[in-house]
This record gives structure tokens, sequence and C-alpha cells, in this order.
């Protein structure tokens, strides 16, 4: 054992001379140690050049595209005075280095710059990429966009459809397909939805939101990876389901042959086929979609038609007037009358009978699923489920096949809404009379059986996604 | 940097939220605020005496009609079962009745377009595509006054601003009550953790953090001129929300005291909240009404607004016994159902009880000669009088505290059958303004005061 006072010093500050006055027996020890110390410290030290660059890399990808040669220089030079007039340590200088690209507005902004000429100047390469991955990853452009857009390829209308192509098949299209059509059907953020009086059915359970909420995005990426077409949306004879799904739904769930006892894990979720059967596939029979169009403690046809309506038909409706008034809070109220027959009562109403006799069909339609999107033939107090009624257009509709089967002849509508919404989605701004060539085009693709890859390639080759928009006058 | 305009696209995604986060963030990377207040002259304290505080706390979605009012009475006033919990304070608040703002009874939209105007009585934009109201009271007074302190004014609520729409309109309307312009609402914070921060401060931070803003303010600049029209304005949002974080932490190294009055406590006499929203509602409503409390006392700021709830709130009151449903759909559209408007009448309750808390508490702190409620202006207020009904034309309004010597409690100011132009809500942020030194000929659609208070 040796001891060492070393009072004040450190161990970078010992020196020759210190050394040569220990006995020699600790100096054999100690000397070799010192030097490996030197060494690590030397060589961490001449590793900050290269961490340093590292985070100008990083700023490369945090601002999807070159730094210009002054940003390059501002960074480092941010980094050089925190270091020595701040007397920052080199963890710490990097650390705030990384914070002063993440505030910049080059990362929490996408900017598209103009020239001066904005009526007609194509976007740049590195701004193509990142229309690209954020329309299709939500997210930074990936190694393979970065390349071509360095090698200034994405002006080949070519390389934007193979790139859309590729992306649209990669996993992150899942982000594609819980976003655009989440926001659009109304199921995204569907794990946090509070709606559920949970009082009134203790069988809610995070399980079964959470399995729902799973099955409406492994629906839309299904249709968006295979590139299906994208009727299926609404008329798939499967969906994808977990044990405890297919419970609370009451479907048959047959076990995969080869199933593991011991990972029999109920919380993945398997294609079922077949399902139309057990009155499950397509949108309007999602859990998520069912259970959002209801109200806590009962279902809500206005809701339901108003979302068939809007989101399948894409026809607008007005919102109701402020005297609209309510129905109430239950499906079994204590006067006893249905929430159909107050909604009858509503409609004798002139102001209402306009918007409900467009609206509620669709949603009595769909009144065989409760408000937690379960199949049930009747009501909590025995009284039997009227789904049948008569469309405005005068056709009589009997149920929920034959509301599907109503919209199967009503495909192109729900073909031109697709086209409008993906449309708007990409460009993030309203349709325009400019864009109504586009959408014709889009339509008719999907008429011919086009899935999204086409949709996606006839965007992204077009005059819209690859130039600026027109700057027209602003309104302030 | 376009800001979407398709309905679908306005929910809350991350491209959406960066696109727009610029004008309503206060940048959550920059983690320190201040540390230290200091104020010059002040044309309503008067020097040695505390300074005057206002905040309004607002519930959705109305109340129970039948059981909301207040009469006078040799002994004090009575009320009706609405407002059973302010008894104990009823020499200390005034119950305000029939004022109204005359664009919210106009607008056709019976949820938001009778909302976000709440403060500023402006005319609620209905079109898609230009998101507008009207700079509110609050934000106006924080604006003249707010730099005596280290926040300009404290913008709480309970539930998350939300970018769906409703009846084609956004829910940030019904997400904000208080607007800094009449297109940018003032970034409202739900996190009891981050509201402790930027009252109580990290000093050690803010000076890498005027540098790093100082660093980006150039980004911003130098892109500037590269960018359409359109989103250049996006962009003056961020350079304004940068330069409000630099005046911040500027105020906060000034230690100046000019005046002779010194606020009660110069330490947090809290622990700093749980990263985390608190699991239910009670705890999360005690908590940030205890903030308010904590950046009056340590004159953190001298403005505070609260929301209890969001329009059309779905907040669910199981936490009350023998409530169910939620508040707006089952509750507030309770169909007449007698069951259900007794629940309504225990959310009412709930509501009032929150703000009863926030009385008590403030009673309780000895300022000097006066308590902390002395010297304060508190709205408690709901924009609709009967929910159900989207009834506009006469909101429920308590004004408590004694603003500092300028307000006689333990009155019932009934202004129903009173003109019109003497039942203006505006009138009544008028004076209110003039109580804490802002004097403005006209706000809102009003330019008279309001009589008798």
């Amino acid at each position: 054992m040796f001891e060492f006072p070393l009072g004040d010093r450190r161990m970078k500050d010992l020196d020759r001379q210190w050394f040569e006055q220990l006995p020699a027996e600790a100096r054999g020890y100690l000397v070799p140690l010192h030097l490996e110390y030197q060494s690590d410290r030397q060589s961490l030290k001449s590793a900050h050049a290269g961490h340093l660059q590292d985070v100008l890399q990083f700023a490369t990808r945090a601002w999807r595209r070159p730094l210009t040669d002054n940003e390059a220089t501002r960074l480092r030079s941010f980094y050089e005075s925190l270091r020595t007039q701040n007397r920052f340590d080199h963890a710490a200088a990097v650390r705030s280095l990384l914070t002063r690209i993440l505030v910049s507005p080059a990362f929490l902004y996408r900017a598209e710059r103009v020239t001066a000429d904005a009526s007609s100047a194509p976007l740049s390469d590195w701004e193509l990429a990142s229309r690209l991955s954020y329309l299709f990853w939500s997210s930074l452009p990936d190694d393979a966009l970065r390349e071509d857009a360095a090698g200034q390829r994405l002006q080949h209308p070519k390389a934007l459809a193979r790139h859309a192509r590729r992306m649209l098949k990669d996993p992150r299209a899942t982000r594609f397909a819980t976003e655009f059509f989440g926001q659009w059907f109304g199921f995204y953020r569907f794990d946090q939805y509070r709606g559920v009086d949970t009082s009134r059915f203790p069988e809610w359970s995070e399980t079964i939101q959470s399995a729902m909420y799973q099955e409406a995005i492994a629906l839309c990426t299904h249709i968006v990876r295979r590139n299906r077409p994208p009727a299926e949306l609404l008329f798939a004879d499967y969906t994808f389901l977990n044990r405890a799904l297919a419970s609370h739904y009451g479907v048959p769930f047959p076990e995969p042959a080869n199933a593991d006892p011991q990972q029999a894990s109920s919380t993945l979720l398997r294609r079922v086929n077949d399902v139309h059967r057990s009155h499950r596939g397509g949108l309007l029979r999602l859990g998520a979609v069912l259970t959002v169009t209801s109200a806590p403690l009962r279902t809500s046809p206005v809701r339901r038609g108003d979302w068939v309506l809007r989101q399948v038909l894409g026809e607008s409706v007005p919102p109701p007037p402020a005297d609209a008034g309510s129905i109430a809070a239950d499906d079994v109220p204590a006067d006893g009358l249905s929430v159909r027959q107050r909604l009858a009562a509503h409609r004798r109403d002139a102001a209402c009978v306009n918007c409900h006799a467009r609206i509620d069909p669709f949603g009595f339609a769909l009144e065989n699923y409760d408000s937690l999107g379960r199949w049930r033939n009747r009501y909590r107090d025995g009284k039997p489920i009227e789904t049948a009624s008569k469309l405005r257009d005068g056709t009589s509709i009997a149920d929920a096949t034959e509301l599907h089967g109503y919209l199967r002849s009503r495909q192109s509508q729900f073909h031109r809404t697709l086209a409008a919404k993906l449309l708007g989605y990409a460009l993030g701004r309203p349709e325009t009379i400019g864009d109504t060539a586009l959408l014709e085009k889009m339509t008719t693709l999907l008429a011919d059986g086009a899935g999204l890859a086409e949709l996606a390639e006839s965007i992204v080759t077009s005059r819209q996604f690859r130039y600026h928009a027109r700057t027209a006058p602003t309104s302030r | 940097m376009q800001l979407p305009r398709t309905h679908w696209s306005e929910a809350l995604s991350r491209r959406v939220f960066l696109r727009s986060a610029g004008g309503t963030l206060a940048l959550p990377w920059l983690a320190s605020l201040p540390q230290r207040s200091a104020y010059g002259k002040r044309v309503s304290d008067t020097p040695g005496k505390p300074p005057r505080r206002f905040a309004c706390v607002y519930f959705s979605n109305g109340v129970e009609p039948e059981h909301w009012w207040a009469k006078s009475a040799p002994g004090g006033m009575q009320f009706g079962p609405g407002l059973q919990p302010l008894l104990p304070y009823r020499d200390d608040l005034c119950v305000l009745e029939g004022l109204f703002n005359a664009q919210s009874v106009a607008n056709p939209s019976a949820h938001l377009g009778r909302m976000p105007n709440l403060l500023s009585g402006a005319w609620v934009s209905l079109d898609q595509n230009d998101l507008r109201v009207g700079r509110t009271m609050d934000q106006v007074l924080a604006q003249r006054i707010g730099k005596h302190t280290a926040l300009p004014s404290l913008v709480l609520g309970i539930e998350p601003t939300e970018l769906r729409l409703e009846d084609g309109l956004s829910m940030l309307y019904g997400s904000c009550i208080s607007w800094s312009s009449p297109t940018r609402p003032t970034t409202k914070e739900i996190y009891p953790s981050r509201a402790f921060d930027a009252i109580v401060g990290n000093r050690r931070q803010a000076g890498l953090d005027r540098t790093i803003l100082d660093q980006v303010l150039a980004d911003a600049k130098s892109l500037r001129p590269q960018l359409a029209v359109r989103d250049r304005v996006k962009l003056d949002e961020y350079l304004e929300s940068i330069r409000d974080i630099e005046r911040r932490i500027d105020r906060a190294a000034n230690e100046e005291r000019l005046e002779g009055w010194r606020p009660t406590l110069t330490k947090a006499d809290m622990p700093r909240p749980a990263n985390e929203i608190p699991q239910n509602v009670p705890d999360h409503m005690r908590l940030i009404l205890d903030l308010i409390v904590l950046a009056f006392r340590m004159d953190r700021t001298r403005i505070a607004t609260c929301m209890l709830n969001n329009d059309l709130s779905q907040m669910n009151f199981g936490f009350l016994e023998g409530v169910q449903g939620s508040l707006h759909l089952d509750l507030t559209h309770n169909g007449r159902d007698p069951v259900r408007e007794a629940m309504y009448l225990k959310t009412n309750q709930f509501h009032v009880a929150q703000f009863a808390y926030l009385l008590r508490r403030l009673k309780e702190i000895d300022e000097g000669d006066q308590t902390l409620l002395d010297s304060s202006l508190l709205l408690f207020c709901s924009n609709l009088f009967d929910g159900d009904k989207h009834q506009a034309d006469r909101m429920p309004m308590v004004l408590a505290g004694g603003g500092g010597g300028s307000v006689t409690p333990g009155r019932v100011l009934d202004y129903r059958s009173r003109p019109v132009q003497d039942r203006r809500a505006c009138s009544l942020y008028l004076s209110l303004m003039d109580r804490m030194g802002v004097a403005l000929p006209q706000f809102g659609d009003s330019d008279r005061r309001l009589a008798d208070l």
C-alpha cells in the first residue's frame, strides 16, 4: 500500500519532478498509470473536433438541408465562445449547441424559400425531399432521399414517383395511415379518447380502447402499404383483431396453428377474414369510428350520419343553430321515448328537417352497433332496434348491409373525397380552382382501380407539388 | 410553413404542431425563467402599499339557471344553491347580474362564437381561414403594466389546448380565454411543474438561454427576406415569442426595487409539483390555483387567468358523488331530465367551490394592513348563463376582492333592467383596467365605465 499526499494537485497537474521525488517502487507503479491517463486525456481532447463535426452533421439532418458556409462558421464560433467566454466544458458546450440547433426556426418550421420571381419557381431538391418525407412519414428525410437531394436528382418527376412508391411500402408509412386517415376519419389519438362513460360501461378498458385504435391503424396501413384499392377501406371483408377485441365484438377468433401457449400475447393484432358474417369489416364498422361518433351513454345517429355524409360522401353539412336544443343523454330516458322518436319529433320542426332528413337515416342504419361498437339486436330496455329508413333521395335502406350497398353505388363520391383530402394533406392548403384537373385525373385513376401509390405518384409529380404556390396577395 | 386549412389537418399532429408552434409556444426547450422581479413607479399603487392584482377564473358551459341567483338581504346577501360554496365570502365579493357581450349574442355559432371573446367583447371570426377574435383585457394589462414583474401574466388551465374542429371552427377558440393579439392566443400552461418553474425561475440557466436566443433570433432574421409573405407572418410570431422570453430574462436580471413595498414571500413556500399532470381533476385545479397564489405572493406577476375547463368540455365529474357522464354532452345538455339537472348543478357548485378555495387562500395572506384578497380583483365567470340554451345575454359573474380599496364588496349589482348600453361586459373591463392603472377611452364595444361599481 502506498499513500501520497497530493495536496491541491490534481492528476493532470503532476509533472516529472513530482514523480522523481517518489520512492522507486511507487514510481514504477505510478508512471505507467499516469502515462495511460495522459494518453486518454489526449485522445479525448482530439476527439472534440470530431464531436463538433458530428454536431454540425446533426444540424444538417435537423435542418433538413446542407448548412451554408456562414451557418457552419456561426455554429462553430458559438461553440468556441461557450468554451472560452462562458468557460463551459466540452460536454456542456455541445449540449448547448444542440439546444441552439433545435430552437432555430430552421428546425421548428418547414420554411420554403421563394426567389424574386415567386410565380413559377420550382422547389429546391431539399425542399422536395422534406415535402416527401413529411407527407409519407411525418418526419425528416432519410438517407436515400438525402442522397438524391444532394445529387439534384429530385427535379426529375420519375425520381419523385420512385421515392413515393418506396416510401409508401416502408414501415414508416404507418405514420401516414395514422396521421392522414386518423385525422380524416376521426380516430386520431383514439387511444386518449375520454368520451366513454365508464360507470355505465365498466367493461370498457384500456386494452379494448388500444386494440380498437390499433385495428383502425392496421386497416389503413394495410391499404397503404399493400397498395390495395382504397374502396376496400369501406368494404373490406377482413379486419385486424386480438383476442380481447374479438371477444368484445363477439367475433370468433381462431387461434393460429403454431400458437405458443407461453407467448399467447392477447395484445398482438392478427388479420381475421370473412368478418362480414360477424357484422365487421370496413371503416363504418370499426370500433374506434363507432365509438367516437357516439355520446358517452348512448349512440348518436346524428353524429354517425354526419360522419358518413361528410367524411365518406364529402358533402358539407351546416352546423346546428344555437337554439337547436338537445335530446336526452341516455338511450332509455324516463319518458320512454327512444332517441329515434325524439329525433322524429325534432324533425317535425321545419327549421330542422332540412338537415336532419339528410343526416339521420345514415345513422339509423348503424343503430345495430352500440356506443362501444358492439353488435346488438335490442336496446337496454329490450325494445327492438329500428334501422330502416329512407334517404332524402328516396332510397330505402334497411340496415348497415344495405347502407354499404348504397355507398358502393356512390363510390365515385368517396373517390373524389379521397383525392381532395390527399391533395390538401400533401400541399397543406385548401383546394383551389387550379386543382380541378388534377383531382379529376386522380378520381379517374381510382375508378380504374388505382391504389394510393398511383394517387401519390400523380400528386408528387404534379406542378402543385413541385413548384412554389403562386404568391397570392395576402388578405392582410 | 403554410397553416393547413383543410379540416382534417387541423387536428394536432407533429406536422401541424411544429408548423404553427412558433406563435403559441414559449419554446419548451428553454427551461430557464426569471429569478427576480423588479418594478418601477406605478400609477395606481401608493408607494409602500401592496400592488393590485387581477385574476379571471373561467368555467365553461354556463350554469343551471334556476339555481344561480343572489339577492341583497339584511345581514348579508343570500345565494341560490349554485353559489352556496361562496357563502363564507359573501362580504368579500359582488355578484354581477345581466352583463353581456353583444357580439356573442349576435354570433350564430353557439359555443365557439361566444367563448374566446369573453374578455374582449370582439367578434369571433367564423372564417376557417381567418382565426380572429380580439386582444383580451388581461393581455392589455400584461402589455401595459406586465413589465413591472418577472412574468407579464400567468395564463393557466386544466385541459390542453385543442386544435380539432367543432362545427367547422378550430377548438383553439374554445381552449383560450387570453389573446395577446386578435389572431394569437396567449400560451396556456396546464402543467403545474412548468408553471412553477416559470414563477420561481432558474437563474443559472438564464444567461445561456439569452445567448441561445440571440443566435436563433439572428437565424430568423436572415431567413425572413427569403420567405413568402404569408410565411413571414408566421415567422414574425416566432420572432415575437423569442423577444418575449428575452424581455423576461432581462427583467429578471434587473434587481432594482424602487418602492418601499416588498413581497411577503421571497422563496416558494410549496414544493415543486411533479412533472406529470395530477391524475385527478380536483388535485390539478387546486395546484393551479395554489400557483396563482404563489405568483401573486412572490409578486412574480399581477395578472392571471385560469380556465377550469375548455369550452365544450367533456370533463368527467365522476369524482363528485352521484355525478356521471360528461360535462357538455350529458350534463349541460341534460334534456331537462331532473336527475341530470341535479348533476349539472353539482358541477356548477364544484366550480364555485374552486373559486372559494382561491378566496380562502388569498384571505389568509397578510400583506401588512390588508390581506392579499383585499388588494386583488378576482373575476369568476362563464360566457353562457343557461348552458343548455347557449344563453349569452347575461353572463354569470362574480367579482371578488377589494381591489386595494377601490371596490365595495358585499353587494348584488343587477343590471338586467337597465338599458343595453349600461350592461356591457366591456364596461366592467374598462372599470377593472382603471383600477389596475390602465385607463383606456374605449374597449371592445364600450366607451363607458360600469355604473355603481
